[in-house]
Parts: C-alpha cells; sequence; structure tokens
C-alpha cells in the first residue's frame, strides 16, 4: 500500500510521486483506439473481478437482478439462493435462449419461455418437458452455466474467466483487509440515475475521479462547499493505492452554510440535523464513517467525500451524508451505460421528503454538470488535435488508472498484472 | 369543502397545479428543466411565501397516508425543491454550460412521492 498524505496549503501537493507514478503526459490512445479497447475487453473485463454492487440489493432469499454486460456479449442473472448469493449466464441450456426476461424480481424458479424448461435460482435444471424424448439424457448436466461469483463486505463481485486465475481476495488484496467492517448505511434502499453516454468509459469515470473540476463546473451546486478560501481550487487531502485499486480523500468546506438567497435549501434542511450538504443521512451515519480508521484516513476536520476506485470501472463514494455508486460499463470505444446508484433511508414525513427531494434535484444537476463535458471531451478526443494529455497531481486517480490497465493490458496472466 | 384541488387557504397556489403537481421526482425534474425562467419565478415566489404554512400543515403525518388535496400540496411542495434549482443556484432553467435535451435520467426512484 502507498499511503500519501498531502498539505493542500503547501505550495504544490506530491501525491503523483509518492504513489510512484510518472509525471509526463499521458497518450490519448486509450480513450479512442479501437484495437486498445478490444485489448481492454479482452485483458481487463473478461479477466477482472467486476463489483456489481451491494448484495442487500437482493436481500430475500429468490431475490435477483441481470446484468447485461455489453463488452462480454453476456447477460448475468445474479440470485440470493439460501445459501448465499449465485452468477449464471441468463442462457438456456437447451437451445441458448434467455430465461429471464424482466430485470429483476423475486423467483424461487425460472421458466424458459421457449420450451418451459424450468430452473431453480441455484441453477439446477428441475423441470424439461416431454425429458424422454432426449438422447441420453442427463438434467444434472444441464444446469445454468455458473459465473464465478463471490461477496466481500457485502459486495457483489463477478468474474467472467471460467476459472477465475485468481480470487476475490487476492485481487483486492491490501485494500480488502484494510476496507473492512464499514457499515453502508441505507444499503438496501437506492436511487438510481442513468444515462448512455457518447463517451468511452475511461471519460467518465475520470470525470468522477478527481476535484480539480469542482470549482469550474459546479460553481453554483457545490463549489462552495468542496472549495474555500484556505483551498480555492478543491486539492485532495490524501491519495491511497492498492495494487490496481486507488481511494482518495477529499476536501470539504467546514464553513459552508447555504447562502441567505438559498431560501428553499435553507427551509428545508432548517428541521434537519445534517453534516453535509450532499447529505441524506442522519449524525449517526455520520459518527459511524467518521470512526472507521480507512474513511477520510486522515481524520481531517475538512473532509467531504472519499472516492474509492475499485478496479477497472466501479467507484463507491463515502461521504457523511451516506454511500453511493459508480459503474461506468463501456458499451464501445465511445459509447458508456453510466449508473449511478445512491443509498438513501427512507422519507416517512414531510420535512425528511422535504430535505430528500431537494438533495435529489440538486444531485441531478450536479451529475448533469459532471457527464456534460464528457460527450464534448470525447469529440475533442477523436478529432486527434492532441497526442497527449497532462495531468496535475490532484488527478492522480487518472494517472494510476491509466498505469494500471498498461499493466493489465499487456501482461500474460493476471497474477503477473497484480504483481 | 370536499373536492377541492388544494386545503382551505392555498387557493392561490391554484393556478400551478395543473403543471407543478405531478406525480415522481423525474417529471418535477422535467417540469423545472421545460419551463420558462418566468414561469419557474412565478410559482417559486408564490410557493415559498406558503411553504411554511404547507409544511405546518402537513407536519406530524406519515405522508404516504396523504390524499387529494393534501397529496397535490405536497406534491407541490416538492416541485419547490426543484424550482429552487433554476432561482437559488443557476439563475437560469438548466445548470450553465449542461447539454439539452440530455439523457441523464432517475430510473429508480424513492418509494414514497418518487
Amino acid at each position: 500500500m502507498n499511503d500519501q498524505v498531502a498539505d493542500f496549503r503547501a505550495e504544490k501537493t506530491n501525491l503523483t510521486e509518492l504513489a510512484g507514478l510518472g509525471k509526463g503526459p499521458v497518450s490519448l490512445e486509450p480513450y479512442r483506439s479501437q484495437e486498445w479497447f478490444e485489448k481492454e475487453v479482452e485483458q481487463v473485463f473478461k479477466r477482472a473481478w467486476l463489483c456489481l454492487g451491494r448484495e442487500e440489493r437482493i436481500g430475500n432469499p429468490g431475490d435477483y437482478f441481470v446484468q447485461t454486460i455489453e463488452v462480454a456479449k453476456a447477460e448475468i442473472l445474479v440470485t440470493r439462493t439460501r445459501e448465499g448469493v449465485r452468477a449464471f449466464h441468463n442462457v438456456c441450456s437447451h437451445r441458448s435462449n434467455k430465461v429471464v426476461l424482466d430485470r429483476g424480481g423475486n423467483a424461487s424458479r425460472f421458466v424458459c419461455r421457449y420450451h418451459n424448461w424450468t430452473y431453480k435460482n441455484d441453477g439446477a435444471l428441475i423441470g424439461v418437458p416431454d425429458e424422454k424424448n432426449f438422447f441420453d439424457f442427463d438434467k444434472k448436466r444441464c444446469g445454468l452455466t455458473k459465473v464465478a461469483c463471490e461477496t466481500w463486505e457485502g459486495w457483489i463481485f463477478i468474474n467472467l474467466q471460467p476459472v477465475p486465475e485468481v480470487s476475490l481476495t487476492e485481487f483486492l488484496g491490501d485494500f480488502g483487509q484494510i476496507y473492512t467492517g464499514i457499515p453502508y448505511p441505507h444499503s438496501d434502499k437506492s436511487i438510481l440515475f442513468v444515462s448512455h453516454l457518447k463517451a468511452n468509459w475511461k471519460v467518465i469515470a475520470d470525470a468522477f475521479a478527481e476535484t480539480y473540476h469542482i470549482p469550474a463546473i459546479h460553481p453554483e451546486t457545490i463549489g462552495s462547499t468542496f472549495a474555500s478560501n484556505e483551498n480555492p481550487f478543491a486539492r485532495p487531502i490524501s491519495a491511497q493505492t492498492w495494487g490496481p485499486h486507488r481511494s482518495v480523500s477529499t476536501y470539504g468546506n467546514p464553513e459552508y452554510v447555504p447562502p441567505i438567497g438559498s431560501q428553499v435549501e435553507r427551509l428545508f434542511y432548517s428541521n434537519i440535523a445534517t453534516g453535509n450538504v450532499l447529505s441524506a443521512a442522519s449524525l449517526e451515519d455520520t459518527e459511524v464513517f467518521l470512526k472507521h480508521p480507512a474513511i477520510n484516513p486522515t481524520k481531517s476536520g475538512s473532509w467531504a467525500v472519499d472516492v474509492t476506485w475499485l478496479f477497472p470501472h466501479f467507484q463507491f463514494d463515502v461521504s457523511p451524508g451516506g454511500f453511493w455508486t459508480h459503474h461506468f460499463w463501456p458499451v464501445s470505444v465511445n459509447e458508456t451505460r453510466w449508473e449511478a446508484r445512491f443509498h438513501i433511508p427512507d422519507a416517512p414525513d414531510v420535512w425528511s421528503r422535504l430535505q430528500q427531494e431537494h438533495y435529489i434535484a440538486r444531485l441531478g444537476e450536479i451529475l448533469l454538470e459532471d457527464v456534460g463535458n464528457t460527450e464534448r471531451t470525447q469529440e475533442g478526443i477523436n478529432s486527434g488535435a492532441k497526442e497527449h494529455m497532462v495531468l496535475q497531481d490532484g488527478e492522480v486517480m487518472i494517472r494510476h488508472s491509466l498505469h494500471q490497465l498498461e499493466k493489465w493490458v499487456h501482461a500474460e496472466t493476471v497474477r503477473e498484472a497484480l504483481a | 369543502m370536499s373536492g377541492a384541488v388544494l386545503p382551505a387557504g392555498f387557493e392561490a397556489l391554484e393556478p400551478f397545479v395543473g403543471y407543478w403537481a405531478v406525480a415522481g421526482v423525474q417529471q418535477r425534474r422535467e417540469r423545472r428543466e421545460n419551463a420558462s425562467m418566468d414561469d419557474i419565478e412565478t410559482f417559486y415566489n408564490a410557493m415559498l411565501a406558503l411553504a411554511p404554512q404547507a409544511i405546518a400543515h402537513l407536519e406530524g403525518r406519515q405522508i404516504v397516508d396523504l390524499e387529494g388535496a393534501d397529496r397535490t400540496l405536497m406534491e407541490l411542495l416538492l416541485a419547490l425543491a426543484h424550482a429552487s434549482m433554476a432561482t437559488e443556484l443557476h439563475r437560469q432553467p438548466r445548470a450553465p454550460f449542461t447539454p439539452w435535451p440530455h439523457e441523464v435520467r432517475l430510473v429508480e426512484a424513492p418509494a414514497i412521492f418518487g
């Protein structure tokens, strides 16, 4: 592990150097090259453990959801059996029709609508009409095709290798040891923003990986919560890397109060004590985070959000007000399905529901400001005007992401990529 | 009075019900995005003036149980959050320099008034 702390008040921070990364310009080819993209698909997305989100999403036996992974041409059926979480290709063993046609729900068995082949949610084939008319037929050999699936701290991961080269524990490495015992409040309840964007998946992921953009892109929505006179360019407080994974702890303006003109914000939040404007949670939730050594690792009094980026395409963010996740699912070299899921509590009364509506309304604006840039950026990249981009110290996670992707693209084995 | 659009005392808000009292977060968001700044400001000023009374009227109840005129009043209050994005943050109907139309959509919303 590299544990990097930088004083944002200094003339320069040194997060990039402490992470052992170079400081030169970075090639834009990984953002526009079809050849590179195909290598990413084969060497990264088909070999790495991919986080699909929280297991509370399928909290009860029989709960399931279907996850599309476009670049693998796969639909993964994730189920909650009495024994745990399981994953399968959503493909019938008879003539390869899709078995589950909706996106989620609760069912103890799944019936393929082509010839009524029936499966239990542990993948076992239990019903075949006119079975006697098949040849040397063994139902036990005709279950749904399993996909490697493991959970860690309530996060569901799958691996598309028929037999994963490394376990999830090995893939997570030191990160998996340090980020244990973190409570995730309201993990069974969430709201979801989705967008299909005409940009490479890394352009979107990069947009959520640095705070340098905040004063420029978000001047009104959150500019004054992430920057202040003390830290006018919203420099991060610290950064950490663990093998292919990374995290930055970002600065929050401890002095922030809604301005006089923000009368609705002041009114709606006036009845609820909360530590952060980006909040849908209670002070009790905040206390739990503040006590954990991995969260806000420097225990800064000016802490806003920890952005943690699990290789390759998943970020989770923990703030005093709760947690949320981003999935950057590549569709093609310049198309991405981006999903942002925010975990929020039920709001049963007028005060809490109004606060929540204000929170969601503001989120919609922030997210649009974030990704509104990305298609324009992709067009700029595609123009070929530039061969490289220059990155500053606060953009260390972008540099680390590209460095790790390059390792994985060129490594013959996953273990070599992780070395 | 049964069948009233809004509870007694909130008649001044009736002109806004047709456009702003809609069922879900995404719809409320779209109404604000599609409105002119004049229309947003007119609604914002009228609704903000009565918001403390509206909250007091609904306070102490489970909002899941709200029906009829009370439900409509709650929807108007919720729409005020969206109108405030334009009046208090952007000072224009939508965030500056963001694409329009766009496809950043809320596809899963809160269970109540979502």
